[in-house]
């Protein structure tokens, strides 16, 4: 066999299948065995989401009558279109930082070393289930609790105090951010919660032992090793609430201008928008998720810089 | 004298009353709510209507139907890739984390949005709510994913294989007496996180017009809101059972969903 | 002046008593171990003393001053820990001015008392690295150079050394000693390796189950051991039972034949005693000559560099282990049938009463000249 491979080497530019020798057939076989586990997986990621994506993209540049243009991403700078990513980058800014800052108050306080075993593992769970009853039935609680009729409204209602005719509305934007709260919480203990873990008894021990107070070993300390594992929380709270969709919907049925509920707006038809415009809006949103995700990962891994030994 | 001075754990409990406040109270109004039956009367009127609509069962099922195809078709993908990347190719590994992370990128309502923009049948498919699994699976791509690399990486799938086949066994014994077997918690807990994410989906569905669990409470809340509360709690009630599960199955490990 | 009182101090952890009456007084400047089987206390005892742990009962004075309600940051104390103890978002010299900083020094000073410390311990230059850029055995070097920044009364080491590799402790141990006696600075060394102990202390604290098993310096540690604990913690030794038989010359019958022991004089005859010989003290020599000791048939042997370990089976389950020159040794193969004999003062005679085992000592106060 492979005395023909070499004489037919001279021959030809390149030896065919049969000729490799018995590694170049194990390497061969090696790459069919891959392709065959991997390929379903890959592909199937490719022609149902990459490609999705990519078709937004071209359409998103293409003329109503074919050719490129850049009319409808142009449309991006419509005030009504800016109107609504103003709105959606305020409610996940605010959002996420009252996750961030009662999030973090509260794995302080009951996920902390000294928390009482009980009260952890029942923060834990309750995370997981809040975390994932975002949605219709979140948006239906709030309604219950401090709709218009709700029970709070008219509790409070009885003591004299009429928060809608105040100015509250749970509709607004602050009505929301009360409601997004109640998932960016408990995703920021579930994301926080390994990081405070990682704060070694030792440290706080050798601090107090060298004299310092609570306030300095925090200031010193604690806060400076917890601040990459803050700001990667923030910015994943942010990147959660930006593409939330079902919660905003059901709690103001498509009338609050958002980016989300745009973007759907146009796909059902309710405006009279082209769908490149729809388009558009999307690629602007992957385009934020994009900086969102690219700024987790950096600093993500700046995290475990420290975290060795 | 006390027993131990360990910084006295009395720290932060009106701040986490205050918190737990705010986590029970939309909880127990909506029970209170699906409890009223107009005036001043609570009964269980709500529950009993609820559970006498025949499209709300055909609604549950249906996702519930949904959900158990998607793990089915998952799995099915991502088993044997992730299980050949651990064994023989490594290095594929970043790109596996990579992808794992791309559904965020492409949030729901722009994925729909591109599907619908791309694909235009067979007919017999995209008119069906089981078109609905295929996004679905993007959708739990990044918690099945993490579970089952969390699974086999404890499992060190490359020692076991040498061992297997140096004590003679065949691919088929390997995977389906060994590997499997092992892997039954990690496969329980994505199977777990799929069903709640499906359970709760709402974006797809309500887009592509599908009557599903959460588009059904969606609609019911214009007509009957007290039937609406009494579908939120048992929609918690669902999640909880299925995060109970999952935290028991996968040692600690918590994520989140996709329905926002 | 005694510098550390401990006077009765009494610890339980939920039902379990972790220190039973402890009580110990160290001189200025002393280098004082604790040493003991996990377990034994020893950790909750230097705990106690920087304050991380309250007494249940019992007394801690510093400088006749009682410190004992004291909060860790007000002891002036330095700690250095087992292991990851240095803060990992500073440099080495940010994590050594730390105390300083804390103190509010002026910040050139504490820059200078800062570089003066690192030089001490060696790492002048390393000043500007992280911990995770330090070897284990460096950072627990700048972990000695935060703790001694403070100039603090009392040095508090809690395992530093358990784990670093073999080589870089004992490198470390005997810098730890050489720091501590320029310094002169009062040391508690936790440590369950006994060579380790002996090595560095001025004086060492075997403790065995929240009790004092015994008090005293090295040799005596070593050489004389007061009950079994410390006889079988402290050293290697063949260990027989045995009796008084004559308590006036010194002999005990031990495995069915008399032996002398210079050490059983003085105990009644008829007393149950353990009989101790160490390895290095026992010679072996081939059958047929004097017949004051054992007989035997070596088992195994050994080769070990400087000497060869010898196994000599003296009974059905009874072994004495022996360090004898290797050129010794070359005459006395596996299955050669010797004799175990040993100086009449080397053997360890201690007398069996029960209870005795780790028995605590009320007192173990050493009044230094003043």
């Amino acid at each position: 066999m492979v005395e023909t491979g070499q004489v037919l080497t001279a021959a030809t530019a390149r030896p065919a299948p049969w000729q490799l020798s018995a590694a170049g057939r194990r390497a061969r076989a090696a790459t069919v065995a891959t392709a065959l586990f991997v390929g379903p997986f890959l592909l199937y990621v490719t022609a149902f989401l990459v490609l999705p994506a990519l078709r937004l993209l071209t359409q998103a540049f293409s003329g109503a009558k074919g050719g490129v243009t850049l009319q409808y991403v142009a449309e991006l700078a419509e005030p009504q279109v800016l109107h609504a990513f103003a709105n959606s980058i305020l409610l996940s800014a605010f959002s996420a930082l009252v996750g961030l800052i009662v999030g973090g108050l509260t794995a302080y306080f009951a996920m902390g070393p000294n928390a009482p075993r009980g009260l952890r593992s029942f923060v834990t769970t309750f995370s997981a289930v809040a975390a994932n009853f975002a949605g219709v039935p979140l948006a239906f609680a709030f309604i219950a609790t401090l709709g218009s009729l709700g029970m709070i409204t008219v509790w409070l209602k009885q003591w004299g105090i009429d928060i809608y005719a105040a100015g509250f509305s749970l509709y607004s934007l602050s009505g929301m951010v009360l409601v997004y709260a109640y998932f960016q919480i408990p995703l920021m203990l579930i994301v926080i919660a390994p990081a405070l873990e990682g704060l070694r008894r030792e440290w706080r021990e050798a601090a107090e032992n060298l004299g310092a107070s609570a306030g300095d070993y925090w200031r010193h300390v604690g806060l400076p090793i917890l601040l990459p594992s803050l700001l990667s929380a923030y910015i994943l709270l942010f990147g959660n609430a930006f593409s939330a969709y079902a919660t905003p919907y059901a709690l103001t049925s498509g009338s609050l201008a958002l980016v989300p509920i745009e973007i759907s707006n146009v796909l059902s038809g309710n405006v009279m928008l082209a769908p490149q415009t729809g388009a558009a809006l999307s690629i602007g949103m992957i385009v934020v998720m994009v900086v969102v995700m690219a700024l987790y990962a950096v600093i993500a891994r700046r995290v475990n810089r420290w975290g060795r030994r | 004298m006390s027993a131990g001075r360990r910084r006295a754990w009395g720290g932060g409990i009106p701040f986490l009353i205050v918190v737990g406040l705010y986590f029970a109270v939309p909880l127990i109004a909506t029970g209170l709510f699906s409890l009223w039956e107009g005036g001043s009367r609570y009964g269980p009127a709500a529950y009993i209507a609820v559970v006498q609509q025949a499209p709300l069962w055909a609604s549950l099922f249906l996702s519930f139907r949904l959900a158990l195809e998607t793990i089915l078709v998952g799995l099915v993908i991502l088993v044997p890739a992730v299980f050949w990347m651990h064994l023989r190719t490594p290095r594929l590994k970043p790109v596996f984390d990579f992808i794992s992370v791309l559904p965020f990128v492409v949030p729901p309502v722009v994925l729909v949005a591109g599907m619908t923009a791309l694909y235009t049948g067979p007919d017999w498919l995209v008119s069906t709510p089981n078109y609905l699994v295929i996004p679905y699976v993007i959708l739990a791509l990044p918690y099945t994913y993490r579970a089952l690399d969390v699974g086999l990486r404890a499992l060190d799938v490359r020692t076991l294989t040498e061992a297997a086949q140096n004590l003679g066994a065949g691919w088929g014994m390997l995977v389906f007496r060994v590997v499997i077997p092992n892997l039954t918690t990690a496969l329980i807990g994505a199977a777990l996180l799929t069903i709640a994410i499906v359970m709760g989906e709402f974006t797809f569905a309500n887009i592509l017009l599908f009557n599903t669990f959460a588009v059904y409470i969606n609609y019911i809340g214009g007509t009957a809101a007290t039937q609406a509360a009494a579908l939120t709690l048992l929609s918690f009630v669902i999640t909880w059972l299925a995060m109970t599960g999952v935290l028991l199955t996968g040692r600690g490990q918590v994520q989140i969903g996709g329905a926002r | 002046m005694t510098h550390l009182r401990i006077e009765h101090v009494a610890k339980q952890y939920g039902g379990r008593t972790v220190l039973h009456d402890i009580s110990l007084a160290l001189p200025r400047g002393e280098f004082l171990s604790l040493l003991g089987p996990s377990g034994c206390g020893k950790t909750t005892l230097l705990r106690i003393v920087a304050g991380f742990e309250l007494p249940d009962a019992g007394r801690l004075l510093l400088e006749e001053r009682d410190i004992t309600a004291l909060a860790p940051r007000q002891r002036q104390m330095g700690m250095v820990f087992q292991a990851y103890s240095l803060f990992p978002n500073m440099t080495a010299l940010d994590n050594v001015r730390f105390g300083l900083r804390v103190r509010q020094l002026d910040p050139a000073e504490q820059q200078r008392r800062a570089r003066e410390m690192l030089d001490l311990v060696g790492l002048g230059d390393h000043m500007g690295k992280f911990p995770h850029q330090l070897s284990g055995g460096q950072q627990q070097r700048v972990a000695l150079a935060r703790a001694l920044a403070i100039r603090p009364a009392l040095l508090l080491l809690d395992e530093p050394l358990s784990a670093l590799d073999a080589k870089v402790r004992v490198q470390l141990r005997d810098e730890i000693r050489r720091i501590q006696q320029d310094t002169g600075v009062t040391t508690i060394f936790v440590t369950h390796d006994q060579e380790e102990a002996l090595s560095v202390s001025d004086r060492v604290v075997v403790m065995n189950q929240g009790r004092l098993a015994q008090v005293g310096d090295p040799s005596a540690i070593y050489a004389e051991p007061e009950n079994i604990f410390v006889a079988r913690f402290v050293g290697q030794a063949a260990e027989f039972s045995g009796r008084v038989l004559d308590g006036a010359a010194g002999i005990v019958e031990v495995m069915g034949r008399p032996v002398r022991a210079a050490r059983a004089r003085g105990l009644p005859e008829g007393a149950s005693v353990h009989f101790l010989l160490r390895p290095e003290s026992v010679r072996v020599a081939a059958a047929g000559e004097d017949a004051s000791g054992l007989p035997g048939t070596v088992r195994a042997r050994t080769f070990t560099g400087a000497h060869t370990r010898l196994e000599v089976g003296v009974g059905p389950d009874a072994v004495v282990l022996a360090l004898v020159p290797a050129v010794e040794a070359e005459e006395l193969p596996p299955g050669a049938a010797v004799h175990v004999s040993w100086a009449e003062d080397a053997a360890r005679v201690l007398p069996a009463e029960p209870g005795l085992i780790g028995a605590a000592r009320e007192t173990q106060t050493v009044e230094p000249v003043a």
